[in-house]
């Protein structure tokens, strides 16, 4: 069971963790080539440069079958959110774009997180309040810039 | 026989960087944790250590971090588990943000990002985590279902 105290207590915090669970997308691609192809994880001895076109071509095949055969990474297709978020699709384009400027990169992500911290907040009160059926409210919240 | 796969048509066919207009992935847009905030990630990017064979000379340049004998590959994904870009071949005693420096043909298009670890370098194109940050955390608690 998760306790009170595992929640993020700020905006690096928050950030860090919907990073990681995005960015685990490469963890989850290493695994699904690595079982599907077991010859990487021996060290054939062939010559170093088909070492070398050993996992670009395995990496091109992973795609070849994803491609033609999609329901081959089921097994490892799966939404792993649980955050009780409603998975609605915003739908629209008109978000402020965070790239109209070159920005310095520390300062994009202190935006981003500070954006992603204020909108937690906000769902957090929110939610205390028992409002958290309530869909269109909190997207409007959530989204304030769209409107 | 490998070197088919390797290398174009085939690798180039299926093995594609992302390029300016891609559209907003679905999994980060269909997401309210992860849109409007990553909307310019185009994937992940990161190192990974394969098992290799090399001659004896070369052998200790080879030995990682973990003790044994790799080469070191950067690859990268999109977010629905294809590959989009490899980069193979280095000694296994070479860094991530080496191999990183040394992807020239890695083109990431102006203001967009990859989503990478602490291990590489914080740079307009590549968007790290904080440091020194507490970390197996979760959003919401389930009180309810204790």
């Amino acid at each position: 069971m998760l306790l009170k105290n595992n929640r993020p207590k700020n905006k690096e915090e928050l950030f860090n963790l919907r990073h990681s669970s995005l960015r685990n997308v490469i963890e989850r691609i290493f695994g699904v080539l690595k079982r599907r192809f077991r010859i990487l994880c021996l060290a054939p001895e062939y010559n170093m440069q088909i070492q070398a076109q050993i996992p670009a071509a395995l990496c091109a095949i992973h795609n070849f079958i994803s491609h033609h055969d999609p329901d081959e990474d089921e097994m490892e297709d799966f939404d792993d959110f649980d955050d009780g978020g409603d998975g609605d699709d915003g739908g629209n384009d008109e978000h402020r774009a965070y790239n109209e400027e070159a920005i310095e990169p520390s300062v994009r992500r202190d935006r981003i997180a500070q954006e992603m911290w204020d909108d937690y907040q906000r769902l957090l009160e929110a939610r205390q309040e028992g409002t958290e059926s309530d869909d269109d409210e909190f997207d409007n919240n959530m989204y304030p810039q769209s409107l | 026989m490998v070197g088919i796969f390797s290398a174009a048509p085939f690798y180039t066919q299926c093995i594609r960087l992302p390029g300016a207009n891609s559209p907003i992935p679905p999994k980060i847009r269909r997401n309210p944790r992860f849109f409007p905030y990553f909307r310019d990630a185009l994937g992940a990017l990161d190192g990974s250590h394969i098992h290799s064979a090399p001659p004896a000379s070369e052998r200790a340049s080879c030995r990682n971090r973990k003790g044994f004998v790799s080469q070191n590959c950067l690859f990268g994904s999109d977010f629905d588990l294809r590959f989009i870009y490899a980069l193979t071949g280095w000694e296994g005693s070479v860094s991530d943000a080496r191999m990183y420096e040394n992807a020239d043909d890695l083109h990431i298009p102006a203001g967009k990002y990859y989503l990478a670890d602490a291990g590489f370098p914080h740079s307009n194109h590549l968007l790290v985590p904080y440091r020194g940050v507490r970390y197996h955390l979760a959003e919401w608690d389930h009180a309810s279902l204790r």
